[in-house]
């Protein structure tokens, strides 16, 4: 195998919840590699574990009820399972940053904007505390807002703007990784297209690599090289744009790129995957999709393998097994 | 951060605050005497309240005309040499000589009228100076009074009241009157006053009335609390307390260190029936009579002051003037319930209000007890004293009451005891008197100049309210109790709680 | 936010007026007259009339509440009846003592409730959050006065090393300040506990958090400035009451303060004490009142935007 440089490299992470009345399994298997400099679209539904795996990886996830196990947890090179309380919390923001899904609630209503940017700063560069309020003021210029409402307090900025300053915040470090976990699902559509522009340069600039977490296809398409799809807790297939988009090999994926509505066809009925997410407390056997697979056999209620189509593209279904299988989408 | 420093400010700020606050304790060269008391002393003016409270403490400051001796429990006379009754309404008073206020200038005539002057304005005090049609002056030490109306054979202890201070004319005319206040014939002077805390007396030398005392600061220390009162006492934060409870009698007894005063007080409890109410049993004296055989006043004296107290037979006061100690009304459990019987009151309900006064209650509920073994069912009300005194003073008629738990604390004299309480008359007229015989009686005993035909005035009075009219039936006099530790010593025990210190030193 | 201050100095007006109409009216209607308590047993009738001229009680309630509110708005709380002493000497010799009492005991209470209530908040659902709640709830349900005696029965009379009572300095208040404090810390626990619990499950924590903030700093200045708002209420309105007097701890400790003084004058049947003692009351309960509502400025940004409008 080659020697990738990875700024995250994550295998067989499982976390579950257990409380009186259930456990949850909310990540079963999951396995993600990511190249420096690459950004990749982590896609699913509500549900399907995105956001628990994004905190996974910052190690914020509540414990207890949380239950985290994995075999290798690494970001930057650093083994983050292992990690102490100090260590992690200097990683946290400088080596890897997260950008929250609300931005109406991300930020602490009684810090202005600047102080919140500037305490990111001096927590982890070594300057003192007037040169962490300039650079506050210069991230904030960099995400498209007048530095001199730094003095600011968050009620006063529209939801748009306060999501800039959000990403100021994540970004004013530098930070090797940047998790986006939807940043932009709670903003209109205009704005959304700003934000995703100001992130796509930021990313140039700064070689930030990026997980993009999202439900949306068409912004994978726009700012990532490529894409995982999760469903009940794992990745079901994954590959670059190009193997997912125009070499879609999951049922799933079929299923997703079905839903959704064609703009060139506007009387075409909409497909929807039919049934729905399952119970992550009571998960299906075997492949946990196979409830609501147009293609399901007994085969798939057992365990599932993952499938290397190619260097780039894999798929976890043993319907691959046999030799003539393929989905309708294929080969488009 | 920021948190931290406003509480530390805060702290700062309150013990800033503290440390101004109260007094420093006095020097260790001084001889200081704390005494606690239960209620607050609040002015310093004897002829601006009646109050125990204030006049325990301003009889150290100021002197009467005459006053209670309490060694031999008689008149006596304090600023006056002596006096002389030529009728009962003309008297001829002589002051003592040599008398100095504490602002140097000598105890005359013309301080004695100008005190008489002032106490026509207060309410406190006028009502004993409208007794005096006129006063005139002989010399600086002699003067004559003219009294109204038929006179009174016991003027000389109306001069006892504490609102009849004599101040010093010098004093009021030179100062502003918070300042000649101050100033009285008295072993002490007022030094200090910190409101709900602490009343502070020094010596005053130039005092020639008492003898000199080795006392140099006498402290009234308020202390609500009976159990906290205890406490200072047994840690030697104060020398003597008022009123300690009940349960500390007998620690107070046997402490090494400590002692038990006490005095029987000249206050009688009874209870009393409303005879001018609609209801016909109580309007009865046969059934008044009744009642008074029915109970065991030894029970209630136990469950009112666990014993301490000395159960009367007449309705007089032991120590008030012309007392006879009669046989009273006994305790005779089978007459009563046969009176009952004979007069249909078996069975019947009668109503019976007093104050919340612990005492009181427990006085109440005993009664209702015994009445129940006869059939007889009392509904009891407490309420708020004050509530409780316009009740019994208003009109009988229409008051709705019946029957009453009251207490009376009358002066030495005869007088005293009968005329606000039992003449038809009167302020205090609990148990609605209205009965002109009793009224010349207690009119004629008053203005009577022989002892002897006195003496067999207020017997006869003693003997009807006691066996005949029964308004009242007195329950118990009870004991008065002052803790002290035996580091001072001369406190004199006064049975209306004017407890004298004016003899008080320090054992050394 | 200066005219925000004038408007609610204003509205105290009509609210000491409603007061003082409250508290005449009731007194006056309530049996027992201050004339019968303050008259000597042994009065005439005429000395009863003199007594009423003195204290002003001729004419009818009307009259009467009519003479007493035109004094009041020339700042005059008339003379107590039963002390013959202006309302307002009597009410400041006894509030320097109370306003101690309040301050230090509300500083306990304070020193209780919060490190009881964020750990409580903490580590809810555990062991040390219902040890956190009981406390509190002991602290509560204990009777101010039992508690006092107990500590005095223990500092002053078995270990003798504080005073038994009396204001002389700063060893009195010691005790007085822990009764009190103690039984106001539990409802100041549970809100600091509510308080926390709700911003401890915000997302703005989460994003300080994944900034690398430490958790310590996260709670003590992220989260816990969050939750000042509903501990500032309970503590300013705490405050405000202890600022009334609290009879109970006054009377056990023979501390020299305003609840004893106003308790006695309703006792008594001193309207123009009681009254005037209400009404500082009030006075002083607004006032620190409005400057609760003042620190919420300083706390909250949000609300400070409010007050300007």
């Amino acid at each position: 195998m080659s020697e990738k440089d990875l700024v995250l490299d994550l295998k067989n992470l499982n976390v579950k919840f257990v409380t009186e009345d259930a456990t949850v399994y909310a990540i079963n298997g999951l396995n993600m590699e990511l190249e420096r400099g690459k950004a990749i679209g982590l896609v699913g539904e509500t549900g399907a574990g995105k956001t628990t795996t994004a905190l996974s990886l910052l190690r914020l996830v509540q414990s207890p009820p949380g239950v985290v196990e994995c075999d290798k947890m690494e970001i930057n090179g650093k083994d983050v399972l292992t990690m102490g309380i100090k260590d992690l919390e200097s990683m946290r923001g400088k080596d890897i940053s997260m950008i929250f899904q609300d931005p109406m609630t991300a930020l602490n209503p009684v810090f202005t904007v600047g102080e919140q940017i500037a305490e990111s700063v001096f927590l982890h560069e070594n300057c003192t505390k007037e040169e962490a309020n300039q650079r506050a003021i210069e991230m904030l210029e960099l995400v498209g807002i007048p530095g001199e409402r730094a003095g600011e307090y968050p009620h006063q900025f529209s939801g748009g703007m306060k999501q800039r300053v959000v990403i100021a915040i994540a970004l004013a470090c530098h930070p090797q990784l940047l998790i986006a976990d939807e940043p932009t699902t709670a903003l209109d559509v205009t704005i959304q297209a700003q934000v995703l522009d100001m992130m796509k340069n930021l990313r140039e600039q700064y070689q930030t690599s990026l997980i993009m977490i999202t439900h949306d296809l068409g912004i994978v398409a726009e700012i990532c090289d490529e894409v995982a799809v999760m469903y009940a807790g794992t990745v079901v297939e994954k590959g670059t744009l190009e193997d997912v988009f125009n070499h879609t090999k999951h049922p799933y994926t079929e299923g997703l790129f079905n839903s959704l509505p064609n703009i060139n066809d506007r009387k075409a009925k909409l497909t929807p995957i039919k049934g729905l997410m399952p119970d992550p407390s009571n998960l299906p056997e075997g492949c946990a999709f196979h409830p609501r697979c147009p293609y399901a056999t007994e085969a798939c209620k057992q365990p599932q393998h993952l499938r290397q189509i190619s260097d780039t593209h894999y798929v976890v279904c043993d319907r691959y097994n046999e030799p003539d299988f393929h989905i309708e989408r294929e080969e488009k | 951060m920021k948190r931290l420093f406003a509480v530390l400010m805060c702290l700062v700020l309150v013990f800033g605050m503290a440390a101004c606050g109260g007094p420093s304790e006095s020097g260790e060269t001084e001889n200081v005497v704390t005494i606690a008391v239960a209620d607050e002393f609040t002015t310093f003016d004897p002829m601006e309240t009646s109050a125990e409270a204030n006049q325990i403490v301003q009889d150290l400051v100021f002197d009467m005309l005459t006053d209670t001796d309490l060694t031999k429990m008689e008149n006596a006379g304090e600023l006056l040499e002596s006096w002389e009754m030529v009728s009962p309404t003309e008297w001829n008073f002589k002051l003592k000589e040599g008398i100095m206020f504490s602002d140097g200038t000598e105890c005359n005539v013309d301080d004695v009228f100008f005190s008489f002057e002032r106490g026509k304005e207060h309410s406190a005090a006028s009502g004993y100076i409208a007794k005096m049609e006129s006063w005139e002056k002989i010399d600086d030490y002699n003067f004559t009074i003219k009294l109204v109306g038929a006179g009174d054979v016991d003027f000389n202890y109306t001069f006892a009241a504490n609102q009849l201070s004599v101040f010093s004319k010098e004093a009021f005319e030179s100062m502003p009157e918070e300042d000649a206040l101050k100033v009285g014939t008295g072993l002490y002077m007022f030094d200090e006053f910190v409101s709900g805390d602490h009343v502070t007396l020094v010596k005053n030398e130039k005092c020639t009335l008492y003898p000199q005392t080795n006392v140099d600061k006498l402290v009234f220390k308020m202390i609500p609390e009976a159990a906290a009162r205890m406490i200072a006492l047994e840690n030697g934060e104060v020398d003597m307390i008022m009123s300690p409870d009940a349960t500390d009698y007998e620690r107070l007894r046997t402490t090494e260190g400590l002692q038990l005063l006490e005095v029987t007080g000249r206050t009688q409890h009874f209870i009393c029936f409303n005879q001018k109410s609609p209801n016909e049993f109580i309007t009865n004296p046969e059934f008044r009579k009744a009642v008074a055989y029915a109970i065991d006043k030894d029970e209630m004296i136990l469950a009112a002051w666990d014993g301490n107290a000395v159960k009367s037979t007449s309705v007089q006061c032991r120590d008030v003037e012309f007392y006879v100690d009669l046989e009273g009304i006994p305790y005779d459990a089978a007459k009563a319930q046969a009176m009952f019987e004979e007069l249909g009151a078996v069975g019947q309900t009668f109503k019976l209000v007093t104050s919340d006064a612990a005492h009181r209650v427990k006085i109440a509920e005993n009664f209702q007890a015994q009445m129940a073994e006869y059939g007889i069912t009392i509904e009891c009300e407490f309420m708020q004293q004050a509530a409780l005194m316009e009740l019994c003073t208003s009109d009988g008629t229409t008051s709705g009451t019946e029957i009453i738990v009251m207490s009376w604390t009358p002066g030495k004299n005869g007088d005293y005891m009968y005329r606000n309480t039992t003449h038809s008359t009167g302020g205090r007229n609990y148990a609605q008197f209205n009965d002109p015989e009793i009224d010349a009686l207690i009119d004629k005993a008053a203005g009577c100049e022989d002892k002897e035909e006195r003496a067999a005035l207020y017997k006869e009075l003693q003997e009807t309210l006691t066996y005949d009219i029964v308004g009242w039936i007195p329950i118990a006099q009870h004991q008065i109790y002052v803790g002290s530790n035996d580091r001072i010593e001369g406190v004199l025990l006064h049975p209306a709680l004017v407890h004298s210190f004016k003899y008080v030193s320090v054992v050394e | 936010m200066i005219r925000y201050i004038v408007k609610r100095i204003l509205l105290l007006i009509p609210v000491i007026l409603a007061v003082s109409f409250v508290v005449y009216f009731l007194m006056d209607l309530a049996p027992g007259d201050v004339v019968s308590m303050l008259a000597p047993q042994d009065a005439t009738p005429e000395q009863i009339e003199q007594l009423k001229e003195e204290l002003n009680l001729n004419g009818t309630l009307i009259e009467r509440y009519g003479r007493y509110i035109l004094d009041l708005l020339h700042g005059d709380l008339g003379d107590s009846y039963m002390q013959k002493r202006p309302v307002m000497e009597l009410f400041a010799e006894r509030f320097p003592a109370t306003f101690k009492l309040a301050l230090a005991s509300q500083v306990v209470a304070l020193l209780i409730a919060l490190p009881l209530g964020i750990t409580a908040a903490r580590r809810r659902g555990t062991l040390i959050d219902g040890a956190s709640m009981i406390t509190a709830m002991i602290g509560v349900s204990m009777p101010s006065f039992w508690l006092a005696l107990l500590l005095i029965i223990l500092f002053s009379s078995k270990l003798g090393i504080l005073p038994s009572g009396g204001d002389n300095g700063f060893a009195s208040l010691i005790m007085p300040a822990i009764a009190l404090g103690t039984s106001q810390a539990g409802s100041l626990t549970r809100i600091t506990r509510s308080g926390m619990l709700d911003v401890l499950s915000s997302d703005y924590l989460r994003t300080a958090r994944a900034k690398g903030v430490p958790e310590k700093t996260v709670i003590r200045k992220h989260a816990l400035k969050n939750a000042l708002i509903p501990i500032i209420t309970i503590f300013g309105s705490n405050l405000g009451n202890a600022l009334g007097g609290a009879v109970a701890i006054e009377t056990v400790f023979s501390w020299p303060g305003v609840g004893r003084l106003t308790t006695t004058a309703v006792n008594q049947r001193d309207t123009i004490l009681a009254t005037g003692c209400i009404i500082m009351f009030t006075l002083f309960l607004n006032v620190t009142l409005l400057i609760v509502d003042i620190a919420y400025a300083f706390v909250d940004p949000r609300i400070k935007a409010q007050y300007s409008k």
